[in-house]
């Protein structure tokens, strides 16, 4: 079984480009337009790993991630946030405010999954799961 | 005389008449004793005189005169006591010690005069005389109080200032110049002062007002010096209305709130222009990619050619909002640069490893030159990292053939390190012509060169932006048709 990824994001382009990709790859890919959607959807679909944007309306990756944060079975899923937020010092507040990882928008579609793998064990992954 | 008419005489004595015991405390205290010195006879009676109305410097003063009363009989003196609401007197004191028939001390007998206002006018004719003219030819107002804080002098300049004329002020404790709520706290302070007087500045760090016959308030600055006369030390203040500059003040204080606002605000529009122009750049570069990488399906060779032509674009652009995004707030003063200990070697190494693909693209040889131990600068290293990107990068693009190489030295003189970072290319050099706009922005160089247009034209503009914000320098050396060696020379104490 491939991992189970949860985008939440509000730009309906950028959700359908992170899910293609990743479903193109294999994975089981559940979508959220906003953070409330999603705090919904990791409670009922217990996703492996969330790609989160931050700027959304009414609750925003920040709000995602503290009350996900705040759980003691949410404090290990990976959570990484996909944001155009990627002037000097956002990064460092992502990470402060408990996400795994930041990536900035664009992202680099060749080199995307390989990035969010790192985060997945080795038997969930679609790319490199036979290695090692 | 009747006993009681004695008592009426003793209650109508226009001075005040104290007997106190021998252990000091009021034995008699009459009405004109409560007139001058503000205490009822219930106030009075039984307390110790000297805690009542003798300031604390004068203690020694009324002991010497009760010890030359008991020897001699009757003293006389003049000197300051102090009123029950703090305020201080002129008195002239006439004492008697009373002695029983086996000459023990029975009770001292005062008789003490008001001559606070015959002090006023004495002290004025004094000082009046002496500072008049040289006071009239200052811009500020000057008040001179004597040693019961009286007002002996003031030049026209207060007149105007206060609107009240010299002979309404004249013999007026001081404090009717200031408002209400500071004349509690100026009598105490004042008391303070005569103790220790020198000269300084009235209420250092405190907002001090002056008050207007008409009731209104004015912003002043007072500074005091004492003045050392026969009649005693009196004080100058000389007061300046700061009206203006307070108003000055609090124009540069919204000024300034304004300034940080707008700043604030083109921060915030930045992050958000920043973050409205990746968005769609993101769904561009991204869907190009997933074709490119033939996610959906197979390519035409011109379904490829075009999409590539578009990623470049895209990516291009995306170059372009970075480096205007960078340039923007350089120009705003608001690149905050993190400055840190950095070791340059690996800035050059990390550069170097980046840019290997490009130059094994082309063939070119990319050579490094580091010192041992490492050079090491206290730093930003972003900023310093973007800069030898730059000028690195430029130096792959132009150059065809040969070599490109990174070299770095530190040396000290006099106590100043340099760190020098040389990018040396053999590349086609630059024409005179071109050289003086170098690093205008957009200044390619010869734009039919299609290398050129690959760049964003604003890449040398912000390196050497990007330098000088680190206090350094970019310099370089062409000839046409030799190469080019740019130069980045930051140093530090």
């Amino acid at each position: 079984m491939l991992a189970r990824i949860l985008i939440i994001e509000d730009d309906s382009f950028s959700r359908d480009l992170l899910s293609y990709l990743l479903a193109s790859a294999g994975y089981t890919v559940l979508e959220a337009p906003d953070g409330s959607v999603g705090l919904r959807l990791a409670l009922e679909g217990r996703p492996d790993l969330i790609l989160c944007d931050l700027q959304m309306p009414v609750v925003n990756g920040y709000e995602v991630v503290r009350a996900l944060r705040k759980q003691a079975d949410w404090r290990k899923v990976p959570l990484i946030a996909v944001t155009a937020f990627s002037m000097l010092g956002d990064r460092e507040k992502a990470l402060d405010a408990g996400f795994d990882e930041h990536i900035s928008k664009p992202i680099a579609p060749e080199t995307f999954i390989a990035q969010i793998e790192a985060f997945l064990p080795p038997s969930l992954r679609a790319l490199h799961r036979h290695r090692r | 005389m009747s006993a009681d008419l004695t008592e009426k005489l003793w209650d109508q004595n226009p001075d005040a008449l104290i007997a106190i015991s021998p252990q000091g405390s009021v034995l008699y205290w009459n009405p004109a004793a409560t007139t001058i010195f503000g205490y009822s006879r219930s106030e009075a009676m039984g307390q110790a005189l000297l805690e009542l109305v003798v300031p604390i410097d004068r203690i020694d003063d009324e002991l010497r005169s009760q010890a030359e009363a008991l020897r001699l009989g009757v003293t006389v003196y003049e000197g300051v006591r102090r009123r029950k609401d703090g305020s201080l007197v002129h008195v002239s004191v006439s004492t008697k010690a009373v002695c029983s028939h086996d000459a023990k001390l029975e009770y001292f007998l005062f008789n003490k005069k008001d001559v606070t206002h015959l002090k006023v006018l004495r002290d004025a004719k004094l000082v009046e005389a002496r500072f008049r003219d040289l006071l009239e030819s200052t811009p500020d107002a000057i008040v001179m109080v004597n040693v019961t804080g009286r007002i002996v002098l003031v030049n026209s300049q207060s007149e105007k200032m206060f609107g009240h004329s010299r002979s309404e002020l004249l013999g007026q404790p001081v404090e009717v110049l200031l408002p209400n709520r500071f004349r509690n706290a100026h009598l105490a302070h004042r008391g303070g002062y005569f103790q220790q007087p020198r000269t300084r500045t009235m209420g250092a760090g405190l907002e001090l007002y002056g008050l207007r016959k008409g009731g209104t308030e004015f912003p002043v600055e007072i500074s005091l010096s004492p003045i050392t006369t026969e009649e005693g030390t009196m004080v100058m203040s000389a007061i300046r209305d700061i009206t203006d500059r307070k108003r000055l003040e609090q124009t540069l204080r919204d000024k300034n709130l304004e300034l940080e606002n707008a700043a604030l605000a083109k921060d915030r529009f930045f992050a958000s222009m920043s973050h409205e122009l990746r968005t769609p750049l993101n769904s561009i570069i991204g869907f190009t990619g997933t074709l490119l990488m033939k996610l959906p399906g197979p390519l035409t060779e011109d379904q490829d050619k075009q999409l590539r032509i578009v990623q470049t674009g895209a990516r291009h652009l995306l170059s372009l909002i970075n480096d205007m995004l960078d340039l923007a707030r350089l120009g705003a003063g608001k690149l905050d640069l993190n400055l840190e200990t950095v070791d340059c070697n690996s800035v050059v190494e990390e550069v170097v490893s980046s840019l290997r693909p490009a130059a094994e693209k082309k063939n070119l040889h990319l050579e490094m030159r580091l010192p041992e131990p490492p050079a090491t600068l206290h730093t930003d290293r972003r900023a310093l990292s973007q800069i030898i990107i730059n000028l690195a990068g430029n130096a792959i693009k132009f150059t065809e053939h040969g070599s490109v190489c990174l070299q770095l030295e530190q040396t000290r003189s006099a106590g100043r390190k340099t760190v020098t970072f040389r990018i040396e290319d053999t590349g086609p050099g630059i024409a005179l012509a071109e050289q003086a706009r170098l690093f205008e922005p957009f200044s390619r160089v010869d734009a039919a060169d299609r290398r050129a247009l690959e760049g964003t034209g604003l890449g040398l503009h912000l390196s050497r932006k990007l330098a000088e914000q680190l206090a350094g320098t970019i310099t370089f050396h062409s000839e046409y048709g030799k190469g080019s060696t740019f130069t980045l020379e930051l140093s530090e104490e």
